[in-house]
């Protein structure tokens, strides 16, 4: 049995140059890429949000983090994808229309992928149109909309509109997020549901593909 | 007087009557009538600050009153002006209000190149009685002797020629012209050349400054300032917006709530000078785009969306009887031009004062409002950008933040590891206003209590041989996070700062920093090359040139370079309303200031985020 405590260090300290080594050497020593996921990023990850919620991590440091995740999780994948071992779920997240501002959005999609989750990131100012069709190609379970200004959240319902119009919405859940956003606001526009932070966004998307399934 | 369905109310210790319909709040109320109560959440029912006694006729206490004062208050009367309303005549005392030498404005020596000339001015104008078979108009009369003195006039309010024929006659011929530029607008009886005022104010998104200047003299009357009331719709310019975009009628109540705030400074401004509403005939108005808008009540809806288009530029002169604007009748208000869309005239303001644009060398000028306004600028370019900052600098969203009113933490310091800190007027602490945030943030910064990354260490994790007094400051706050106690203020609280004001204000000079880089890599330059960085802002207090790099508000420039200059664009406004020679000066700038919009660039969330750390290598680190 591996001890996965440096790895999920790596993680937790966000260097790079160590997570790469520290996961090859996991994959040298014969650990199966699923194990390695589940016991040293995902572990390592979840310290991430839970500092980053009692305030002792703040933007920068989980964009380090972030970093060196991605570099682990990089090698693991093609490994991942051979032996067949499915993401907890797809989340199409992405800026709405008319908002350039993707801090918010990649917090969310860095502790989702980090819980396991595959992320398609459709950036920022994104259009209705375009969340459907992505949506389509990459049959995303969850789609993840932010905005941050109280001026463009109104385009959040032009895209929850569009997959109705589509015929597409009960394919999909909608969760939604960004500083002006609200629970009403998630209610009246007909999205699954709202999530104020990171990582409430994590737990959210793990309670709606629950719920499909 | 009372008509039906009125209520008489009484303030006191004001002694103010007036007659209101059913249903308004004590707190409205209270604002027709100039009186001003303080409190945090601009009326929202949260802050428990505007605490009044209603001693006869009150209705029964809300809710939201039962939730938030004790059995004991409630008992004596006490109510929230907010929640409560008028159901009954009334008396009100009222003890929160703010008086205005308990609030801290600094106007540095910027003034000292301005003349006293005001394009407002009175002129003395003596004629003889026409004999029968002259020229004998009364009102081109006037006019002609206007000339004569070398005033020429070009256009005049129609109401002063029906008021001329008597004025003329009831004092001997011997009027008083009032001009502005070379429109007359008034005229009034005998000799009133020795009195005249103006006002100036400087509409915040959070705060709201405003000046008396004495025309004749020079002098400065009297200050004031108060927070914005439409701080209850909105923190930002972006969400009073939005509420104007949602809301029908929403622009008229921002209006409304600007312009009687307005006039309750005006008011207690002239009480407190001992002059009369009547003598101040001009008023200035500088504010960023969407408060000016708002003031003047310009739909500013298209400033919401790309390409943020503004309805109008300015400079605007207009009655200020048609604003609703109480000072004399016939005054004028002269709205100072805007610069771009979220660059507004607080800047325009800041830059007539300033020379950035006649020197050689870029100088560099940043408005750390809530919208936070920086421009760049030599002889031969002249360059602005606004970054949304957020209300931390003027202490709102802040767990103990205050404006810079009495007893306000303005200054802190560390020293010997013991922490001194000074309040506004010596009071007793009740918060932090801006300068003493930045103040105890950098000087724990600077004793590594506070890592660069904004963290407050965890003391538990130090090691022994760097556990010094000052982390007996640090302590668990809520959620787990921790906080750093400043002082107690009585056996059961503290004023504290918390790791999340923390945040707030790395959020907020992140954003500042980002849009000062972005400048500078925008006219080619690197930080080195500026001659002079001006800090403007209502923080209260200076900011020491050494927290401005410890901030990182821009980097690696000598600190004798900065140079702080207070609350500028109030007065950059002032020396607006003295001068008609600044007036021009501030619309030529708005003709020539190139703009860019940052918010929309790539590039500045990127800035953004690496300038939210502090460039400061602490003393300490955890090992």
């Amino acid at each position: 049995m591996t001890n996965y405590n440096e790895l999920q260090e790596c993680i937790i300290k966000g260097n790079r140059i160590k997570a790469r080594e520290l996961t090859q050497e996991c994959l040298d020593n014969g650990n199966p890429a699923k194990e390695i996921l589940d016991e040293g990023l995902i572990p390592g990850m979840a310290v991430v949000g839970k500092k980053f919620q009692d305030g002792e991590y703040f933007i920068p440091e989980m964009l380090v983090s972030a970093r060196a995740l991605n570099i682990g999780l990089g090698i693991l994948k093609p490994l991942l994808e051979a032996s067949d071992v499915k993401p907890v779920a797809k989340v199409l997240v992405g800026t709405v229309k008319g908002d350039i501002h993707d801090i918010g959005k990649n917090l969310v999609a860095i502790m989702l992928r980090g819980s396991g989750f595959e992320i398609i990131d459709a950036g920022v100012d994104v259009s209705p149109e375009k969340f459907v069709q992505m949506a389509k190609e990459s049959g995303a379970d969850i789609l993840g909309l932010s905005a941050l200004l109280t001026t463009t959240m109104t385009a959040m319902k032009d895209t929850v509109d569009a997959f109705q119009a589509d015929g597409s919405r009960d394919k999909i859940k909608i969760m939604i997020g960004g500083a002006p956003v609200t629970t009403d606001y998630a209610e009246k526009i007909g999205a699954d549901g709202y999530a104020p932070n990171a990582a409430i966004a994590v737990e959210m998307a793990k309670t709606l593909v629950g719920g499909s399934r | 007087m009372k008509k039906e369905n009125q209520h008489k109310i009484i303030f006191l210790p004001a002694n103010r009557t007036g007659y209101f319909e059913h249903g308004i709040t004590v707190r409205d109320a209270a604002l027709e009538l100039g009186i001003i109560i303080e409190s945090d959440c601009a009326g929202i029912g949260s802050c428990a600050k505007c605490k009044v006694e209603i001693k006869q006729g009150a209705d029964s206490p809300t809710i939201v009153e039962q939730q938030l004062l004790t059995p004991d208050e409630l008992k004596k009367g006490v109510r929230l002006a907010c929640q409560s309303s008028v159901s009954a005549d009334c008396m009100c005392l009222v003890r929160t209000t703010l008086k205005p030498e308990e609030v801290r404005i600094m106007t540095e020596g910027l003034l000292t190149d301005i003349d006293l000339n005001p394009d407002i001015q009175k002129v003395l104008v003596q004629i003889t009685p026409a004999q029968l078979g002259e020229k004998y108009f009364d009102f081109e009369r006037i006019i002609e002797s206007l000339q004569h003195q070398g005033y020429g006039i070009s256009d005049y309010d129609f109401q002063v020629t029906r008021d001329v024929a008597r004025t003329l006659r009831t004092n001997d011929y011997r009027i008083t012209a009032v001009i502005e530029r070379e429109r007359l607008i008034a005229v009034e009886p005998g000799d009133t050349t020795q009195v005249l005022y103006g006002v100036v104010v400087d509409i915040g998104t959070t705060t709201v400054a405003i000046k008396l200047v004495n025309l004749v003299t020079g002098d400065v009357a009297a200050v004031n300032s108060a927070a914005n009331p439409q701080a209850a719709h909105g923190a930002d310019v972006v969400s009073r917006l939005n509420y104007i975009i949602q809301h029908p009628g929403g622009l008229k109540r921002l209006n409304q709530l600007i312009i009687k705030l307005i006039n309750a400074l005006i008011r207690n401004l002239a009480d407190e000078a001992g002059i009369k509403l009547d003598m101040i005939y001009k008023i200035v108005l500088a504010g960023n785009t969407v408060m000016q808008h708002i003031a003047l009540n310009i739909d500013p809806r298209h400033l919401a969306h790309k390409p943020y288009a503004p309805a109008f530029q300015g400079p605007a002169t207009l009655a200020a009887v048609s604003l609703g604007i109480k000072i004399n009748p016939h005054g004028i208000c002269y709205a100072i031009p805007n610069l771009a869309c979220f660059v507004g005239s607080d800047i325009t303001s800041v830059l007539t004062i300033l020379a950035l644009d006649k020197q050689d060398e870029f100088q560099l000028a940043i408005d750390m409002g809530t919208n936070g306004e920086m421009v760049i600028g030599s002889k031969d370019r002249l360059l602005c950008c606004s970054s949304p900052a957020g209300p931390a600098w003027e202490g709102a969203c802040i767990t103990w933040g205050v404006r810079a009113v009495y007893g306000a933490i303005e200054r802190a310091e560390i020293e010997n590891d013991e922490l001194h800190f000074r309040t506004i007027g010596d009071g007793d602490p009740v918060g932090i206003c801006g300068s003493g945030l930045i103040d105890i943030v950098c000087e724990f910064l600077r004793a590594g209590v506070i890592d660069k990354s904004g963290r407050i260490l965890n003391p538990v994790q130090l090691p022994t041989d760097k556990i010094s007094r000052l982390t007996d400051f640090v302590a668990g706050g809520k959620n787990g996070s921790r906080e750093l106690k400043i002082t107690e203020i009585d056996n059961s609280n503290s004023i504290t700062v918390s790791q999340d004001d923390i945040r707030e204000i790395q959020l907020a000079k992140g954003a500042i920093a980002a849009g000062v880089s972005i400048l500078i890599a925008e006219v080619n330059i690197s930080p080195d090359d500026i001659a002079a960085v001006y800090i403007a802002g209502a923080f209260g207090n200076h900011i020491r040139a050494q927290d401005v790099l410890d901030l990182g508000l821009i980097a690696k420039i000598s600190p004798e370079k900065i140079k702080f200059i207070g609350n500028a664009a109030l007065t950059g406004a002032e020396a607006i309303l003295r001068s008609g020679k600044a007036r021009e000066r501030a619309e030529q700038i708005a003709k020539k200031i190139e703009y860019i919009e940052i918010a929309d660039e790539p590039a500045f969330q990127d800035s953004f985020v690496e300038s939210l750390h502090f460039p400061i290598e602490s003393k300490r680190s955890e090992s």
